[in-house]
């Protein structure tokens, strides 16, 4: 698992500098770069382990890194890390790959977790221990929840998806409380992982 | 051009002529025209004709003349030419083509030439001459037929004759004097009364001829047949008609007619005149009476006169009493002949009327009278009145006998009576009959004393009925109707004598006479109706009636010829004279039937019976009868129904006289009495006298006319008798009077006249004029033929008039208001105290000024318009306000009522002016309007819209502000509904509808409404409302202001503030960046460090594991304000879950930074039964932090300093407080202290409260603060409670 490379993007050179001095503190192998492109430079088929990336970067942004990587057919497990997020990019950049998102300033056992997850799902993606129960939480939802749910995971924000669906947006943020009990998620980007590693499979 | 109808007229008459027709049938007028060819026709025929005889000749022939038989093969042909050209053509075509035949036989012949001339010659005449035969027998018998037709006209036209002899009762005959054959037709022998058809005998004519006649007839007839003469006869034959015996005048005209100097006819005609000689004796007679009559038409006050309407429509006066000069101006020889000079000076309005009551009255011959002006040549213009008697003559004009007399002065008096009842100043007559009014409506509008007392009822119970209700049930549809015919003016006049009820339910007859009062427009008022008592004279009439058996068996003594019938005419009784005289040789007519006995009665007569028993009244005093016994008789007889006991036709009664013998003899006198009868009986109110005084002082009325009986209640043949009873009826002093004129007039026998008082019958006194003409007769006796005249209705109208005219007078003088009349120009005639106070000047000065005079110079252009305006006869009454400058020269506001005053004649009169001074009003309403039009100023002045409205929600006005915003002008909007200004008038209203009280309160605080513009667009407005009372009703007024302009701020800032915010969005985005990313770079190191420590077990390092701890809740703490603000500036969404606020608020406190050196003391009072929220769990606790952190700044530096934190379930709703015990929030922060951007501390942050209320209220909550009582500021704010079910 040491094995594993994490490869840290992110033109905050402070911040690169705090972060690759703690995981390998941790003992993750750790390549930092200054930009998404300086790593696609180096990047090479046979290399493995995730990619953390920032979102708001010159030249090229995080999402379009996800972009590039899905047409290279590169498969690193992506987490995302930004400054500012909102139920839109994470849904997007969910969409595009990346494995988790984290909004900084955020907790570094966080962080461990999410390079741990995504270095077992990098090993282990064929088996998935958690899809069956998933399933099991995402049967339970009412069907209107479940339409909640489906406008939520298209990024729609509460207002947008009271209006498409004739309710107030009391109503909306009701269901979605709900949904989000019965899901055990405990942020909207565990529950939009849940529903994007459904849809994956 | 003609018309196309007149062409077409002319040309059917001449289709129609019998000349056309005839001529294109006929074989002579065929022929006419062939001979009517002109010869440039028969040349060329001629020719033809020749021609064709050559051919002929040649044809018979075979060869040419030269090969033998010239001649006599030419003949025919030429014949044949020549009877055809002859006939058909006329001589010239014969002469044309012997001529040209002969031209040609000479070219090819030498021989025998001489010889076939002459035979041709010789036969041509011989054919000319038979053609012309045969052409004129053809023409003699077309003039046969035109004999026929002209004789079959001429019998035509005899018959006409014969027939109009017969029409004209004239018939013609004629005598063979050689044989004495009479031919006559028809009309003779009705004439002579022998029977039709037969010829007439001159035997039996001469037994008709009366002797003297005979005698006669035989002169005229010698001396018509003497061959000296011319042959002419005539002569009047007294005959006795063969049929009846009756005595005629026949006219006999004829001429003889000689033969051979001989008398061979004689042919005349005969004509009936017996009638024309009997009226021309009745003449003669007649005029034997002139002198007598001219004598009374003296006496009388006006003038009898005659008038005869010829049927050739030209007026006469036969007769014209010599008075006429006074009367009318006139000279009675000027109206002799032709009575177009008085006709002339008829008033022309008038003149109609007269003419067309004239002429109906004679149609119907009956009685006429009328009034009317008339133009006097020296006096003007005068009312006459006349009657007359219409009868009509035998050549079909009418003459009517008349008197006619000036009633000027009767007339006048009646129209200034009029006038005085137009002024509304009324009079009732204290009479002693009873007096009523009766208006339109049959309601009494006053009665007087005897009128109640007659009916029995008081006079406020009379003045609340109908004249009807005094009626009795029985009659009382048919009093209605006639009432309301005399009411409505179609029967000016009434009189009737009827029964009434009294009140106690008995019975009174009286004779009512109404008189219908009209305004002078002819409309009528009401009626005036006067009831005299005539209970006991019906009640005589009842008696009489029961006598009535008595008067059965008096029938038969009677000296008359009298007799009484059952209803189905069977004798009842008969007087012994009738027995006598038509009882046909019975002795006793009794229950014999009339009929039986008297088979031959005429038809006329047994339906005159007939309808006698069904009620009707009949008599003839001329009748003529011839019994089937030959009897003849002239009668005058009477016809009468009697009344049974039960009251219905028992039979009737027939009073006969035998008048045959003095019927010629009367009838002359008669006719002359019946005229001065007709006029003395015919006089309205007068009767004619004539009185004798003997020379030995007896005094004796020798004729009184029926007037009398009316007015002085003494009938006519009383009179006569007894001359004492007419003096009594005068009072002693007026008869002091007579004697006193009768003394006066006897010397020169002038005429004279004396106004006297008499004793009414009906009560009273009345007044009467006699005026009277003395003549003395050769034995001394003196006659007076006189008329006497009761003017008491004319002496009542001259005291009432007199009366009405005080009571004006004192009603006009004392009038607290102004009174003045002027004329039409304005001049002043009279003016009351108050008009003369009101003026400052005396009556006097008035009666010298005009009512121009007293009007303001600016005013008087206006007036005049009035003043005009009140001539106009559609309005009687003008009422304007101007200004008076009083003599003083003080100029005074009054409100004048100009009033029209008409005559009879409708025709303007004067102005009656009521005026009054309303200066004061004047000078109160000038400041009312000055006050208004300040107001009015200041109203449009103002800013704001302002508009008055009342409960109904009308607009009654709105100010110029107002006008603008809406963009109406003041017309459009006034008088609408407040729907018009704005679709939520609704609300406006239910305001209104809310609001009961009346103080001057805004009654609807300023909001909000949606304006709507006259062009349809909305605008905002903000109205505030309030109310006050405007004479009694309330007003509400809306202050209105237009919200577009603030609007148009408001979106400003709003366009600023969002601006600024989207600005402080990207700030934030920028800012979450660029600190996050430190941020974040601070915990990873911290976490490092922390890491890194962790590893060493070292207890001494625990603090420095702490702080490295708490280092990092800070960073998270930091990392979450920023994200806020960005979710708060960029309206970011809340991620609501399901929470616990008892834990959050635990775990808040946990974490909440207090500062070390504080002794604050924090006290949980969380006893909220339910606690579960649906919350962003991370914006509440920063809420909650925001609230400790803002109390715990407030407590700074403050000893025994306490925060409450508690929980209170509310309903559904969950309040969580946050309270301290500090200095409390400034009042004017407090109430913007969730404003964004406001702080009530020196270096606060500012966005924390703005910021937590925006995330309560995204939660569904609210915020609030106050300041405690005891001290401190409480905060707090609330969340509903999430429940299990979803808000679907």
């Amino acid at each position: 698992m040491k094995d594993m490379t994490v490869h840290l993007i992110d033109d905050d050179g402070d911040l690169r500098e705090s972060v690759k001095v703690f995981l390998e503190q941790e003992g993750f192998k750790t390549q930092a770069y200054a930009s998404a492109i300086q790593f696609l430079q180096g990047l090479s088929k046979e290399d493995s382990g995730c990619i953390v990336t920032d979102v708001r970067m010159p030249g090229m942004s995080g999402e379009q890194l996800l972009e590039t990587l899905a047409e290279r057919k590169v498969f690193i497990p992506v987490i995302v890390i930004t400054g500012h997020a909102d139920v839109p990019l994470a849904v997007r950049a969910m969409k595009l790959g990346a494995v988790d998102l984290l909004e900084k300033p955020f907790r570094a056992d966080d962080l461990i977790r999410a390079i741990r997850r995504a270095l077992e799902f990098q090993s282990g993606r064929e088996s998935d221990p958690q899809i069956g129960e998933i399933r099991a939480r995402l049967s339970t939802l009412s069907p209107r929840e479940h339409d909640v749910l489906q406008k939520l995971v298209q990024g729609l924000p509460n207002k947008v998806i009271a209006h498409e669906m004739g309710i107030s947006p009391r109503t909306v943020e009701v269901h979605r409380a709900n949904l989000m009990k019965k899901t055990s998620a405990g942020s909207l980007s565990e529950l939009l992982r849940m529903v994007l590693s459904l849809e994956r499979r | 051009m003609k018309p196309a109808a007149e062409r077409q007229f002319s040309l059917a008459a001449r289709v129609r002529t019998p000349d056309d027709l005839g001529g294109l049938f006929t074989g002579p007028g065929r022929l006419a025209r062939f001979h009517a060819l002109s010869w440039r026709w028969q040349i060329p025929l001629g020719v033809l004709f020749a021609t064709l005889g050559l051919l002929l000749r040649w044809t018979f022939a075979g060869a040419l003349p030269q090969q033998g038989m010239p001649l006599i093969t030419f003949y025919p042909g030429v014949a044949l030419a020549g009877i055809l050209g002859g006939w058909v053509c006329g001589g010239s075509t014969v002469i044309v083509s012997t001529i040209f035949a002969l031209a040609l036989f000479f070219g090819g012949q030498q021989t025998a030439a001489y010889m076939s001339l002459a035979a041709f010659l010789m036969t041509s005449a011989v054919i000319s001459g038979l053609g012309e035969a045969l052409h004129r027998s053809w023409a003699a018998l077309g003039d046969i037929e035109v004999n026929r037709r002209e004789t079959e006209n001429l019998r035509v036209a005899n018959e006409r004759l014969r027939l109009a002899n017969a029409l004209a009762a004239i018939g013609a005959f004629e005598v063979e004097i050689r044989s004495l054959a009479i031919f006559s037709d028809d009309a003779i022998a009705d004439m002579f009364g022998l029977p039709r058809g037969g010829s007439i005998n001159s035997a039996v004519l001469k037994t008709l001829l009366s002797d003297d006649t005979s005698v006669l007839l035989a002169e005229a007839t010698e001396q018509a047949l003497s061959p000296k003469g011319d042959g002419r006869f005539r002569s009047e034959l007294k005959i006795h008609r063969a049929s009846d015996g009756a005595e005629r005048v026949i006219a006999v005209q004829a001429q003889v007619l000689f033969k051979n100097g001989l008398p061979s006819r004689v042919t005349g005609v005969c004509r009936d005149v017996t009638e024309d000689r009997s009226a021309e004796q009745d003449a003669r007679q007649r005029a034997s009476l002139a002198e007598q009559l001219t004598a009374l038409a003296g006496a009388a006050p006006g003038v009898i006169y005659s008038m005869r309407l010829g049927s050739d429509g030209w007026v006469s006066v036969p007769f014209v009493a010599p008075r006429v000069r006074e009367v009318l101006g006139l000279e009675p020889a000027e109206l002799m002949g032709d009575a177009s000079a008085f006709l002339r000076r008829v008033h022309a309005q008038d003149f109609p009327e007269i003419e067309t009551g004239m002429l109906a009255a004679a149609r119907q011959l009956r009685r006429w009278s009328g009034v009317f002006r008339y133009i006097h040549p020296e006096r003007g213009q005068i009312w006459i009145e006349s009657h007359a008697m219409a009868t009509s003559e035998q050549n079909g004009s009418v003459i009517w006998h008349g008197y006619l007399h000036d009633v000027s002065e009767r007339v006048q008096s009646e129209q200034a009576l009029r006038e005085s009842e137009q002024r509304n100043i009324a009079f009732f007559r204290n009479a002693n009959i009873g007096a009523a009014e009766i208006g339109p409506n049959l309601r009494f509008l006053r009665v007087n004393a005897r009128y109640c007392e007659m009916t029995g009822y008081t006079e406020a119970q009379l003045l609340t009925m109908r004249a009807t209700d005094l009626s009795a049930p029985e009659s009382r549809t048919a009093d209605e109707q006639g009432l309301v015919r005399h009411l409505n003016g179609e029967k000016p006049k009434y009189d009737i004598e009827k029964h009434f009820l009294r009140k106690d339910g008995t019975v009174f007859w009286a004779q009512v006479a109404g008189s219908l009062v009209q305004d002078s427009a002819g409309l009528p008022l009401y009626s005036v109706t006067l009831l005299s008592d005539v209970t006991e004279r019906k009640l005589a009439e009842a008696a009489l009636k029961k006598s009535r058996n008595h008067l059965l068996a008096i029938v038969e003594q009677a000296p008359v010829s009298i007799a009484m019938f059952d209803r189905r005419m069977n004798y009842l009784a008969a007087s012994r004279c009738y027995v006598e005289e038509f009882g046909r040789g019975q002795t006793d007519l009794t229950s014999m039937n009339h009929y039986d006995l008297n088979p031959d009665l005429p038809s006329r007569w047994r339906a005159t019976h007939a309808r006698s028993l069904a009620g009707e009244y009949f008599s003839d005093d001329n009748d003529y009868w011839k019994d089937s016994g030959g009897r003849e008789h002239w009668i005058r007889w009477t016809l009468s129904p009697w009344t049974a006991e039960a009251g219905e036709i028992g039979g009737i009664i027939l009073l006969i006289e035998d008048i045959s013998q003095q019927r010629r003899a009367e009838a002359a006198i008669r006719d002359s009495e019946e005229r001065l009868r007709e006029i003395g009986d015919n006089l309205p109110e007068s009767f004619i006298f004539r009185f004798v005084r003997g020379a030995d002082g007896h005094a004796r009325f020798l004729h009184a006319s029926a007037g009398v009986e009316r007015i002085l209640g003494i009938s006519r043949e009383e009179v006569v008798l007894n001359v004492d009873a007419v003096f009594n009826c005068f009072t002693s002093e007026s008869l002091v009077l007579m004697r006193e004129a009768e003394a006066r007039s006897l010397p020169d026998l002038s005429d004279f006249r004396v106004e006297c008082q008499f004793r009414h019958p009906a009560g009273g006194l009345g007044w009467a004029v006699i005026r009277w003409r003395p003549r003395q007769l050769d034995d001394g006796a003196l006659v007076y033929d006189g008329m006497c005249t009761d003017v008491t209705r004319q002496k009542a109208i001259e005291a009432a008039l007199e009366e009405s005219e005080n009571k004006f007078r004192s009603a006009f003088a004392a009038a607290s208001v102004g009174f003045a009349m002027s004329a039409k120009e304005g001049a002043i005639i009279d003016a009351n105290s108050a008009f003369c106070a009101l003026t400052g000047y005396s009556v006097e000065e008035l009666r010298r000024i005009t009512m121009l005079d007293l009007l303001h110079p600016d005013d008087r252009s206006g007036y005049s318009a009035i003043a005009l305006r009140a001539t106009d006869p559609q309005l009687t009454a003008n009422v304007m306000e101007t200004r008076y400058v009083r003599r003083d020269g003080k100029v005074i506001w009054v409100r004048e009522s100009a009033s029209l005053t008409k005559d009879h004649g409708g025709q303007f009169k004067w102005i009656v002016h009521l005026v009054e001074d309303i200066t004061q009003r004047k000078h109160s309403e000038a400041m009312v309007v000055q006050t208004l039009q300040h107001l009015r100023l200041i109203l449009d002045g103002a800013k704001d819209g302002i508009v008055a409205y009342n409960k109904a929600g009308i607009i009654q006005s709105m100010n110029a502000a107002g006008l603008s915003i809406f963009g109406y002008v003041k017309e459009e909007i006034v008088g609408k509904n407040l729907s018009y200004l704005t679709p939520d008038y609704n609300n406006i209203l239910f305001n209104i509808a809310c609001d009961s009280d009346s103080e001057y309160v805004p009654i609807l605080k300023t909001s909000e409404i949606n304006g709507l513009r006259k062009d349809g667009s909305f605008i905002p407005i903000e109205i505030s409302i309030t109310k006050t009372e405007v004479d009694d009703e309330r007003m509400y007024f809306g202050f209105m202001r237009e919200l577009s302009e603030r609007r148009r701020i408001e979106s400003k800032i709003e366009k600023l503030t969002t601006q600024r915010l989207s600005a402080m969005g990207g700030m934030a985005a920028a800012l979450a960046h660029e600190l996050n990313q430190p941020l974040a770079t601070v915990g990873i190191y911290l976490e490092t460090a922390r890491h890194r420590l962790q590893s060493l077990d070292d207890s001494r390092l625990d603090p420095v594991r702490n702080a490295l701890d708490r280092a990092m809740g800070q960073v998270m703490r930091a990392g979450n304000v920023v994200s806020h603000l960005r979710e708060f500036i960029s309206h970011g969404e809340p991620d609501k879950t399901h929470q616990s606020l008892h834990s959050l608020i635990h775990e808040v406190m946990q974490n909440f930074d207090r500062q070390a050196e504080s002794s604050i003391e924090f006290t949980l009072d969380l006893r909220a039964e339910i606690d579960e929220v649906l919350i962003d769990k991370s914006q509440i606790s920063n809420v909650i932090n925001s609230l400790l952190r803002n109390a715990q700044e407030a407590l700074d530096g403050m000893s025994g300093a306490n925060i409450h934190i508690s929980t209170r379930l509310e309903g559904e709703t969950l309040r969580a407080t946050v309270a301290d015990n500090g200095p409390g929030v400034p009042r004017d922060v407090l109430e913007r202290l969730f404003e964004p951007l406001i702080t009530s501390k020196p270096g606060g942050k500012g966005i924390g409260l703005s910021i937590s209320k925006s995330i309560v209220e995204a939660h569904y909550g609210n915020i609030t603060a106050r300041n405690l009582d005891g001290g401190g500021a409480s905060f707090s704010f609330t969340l509903p409670v999430a429940t299990a079910e979803t808000f679907e």
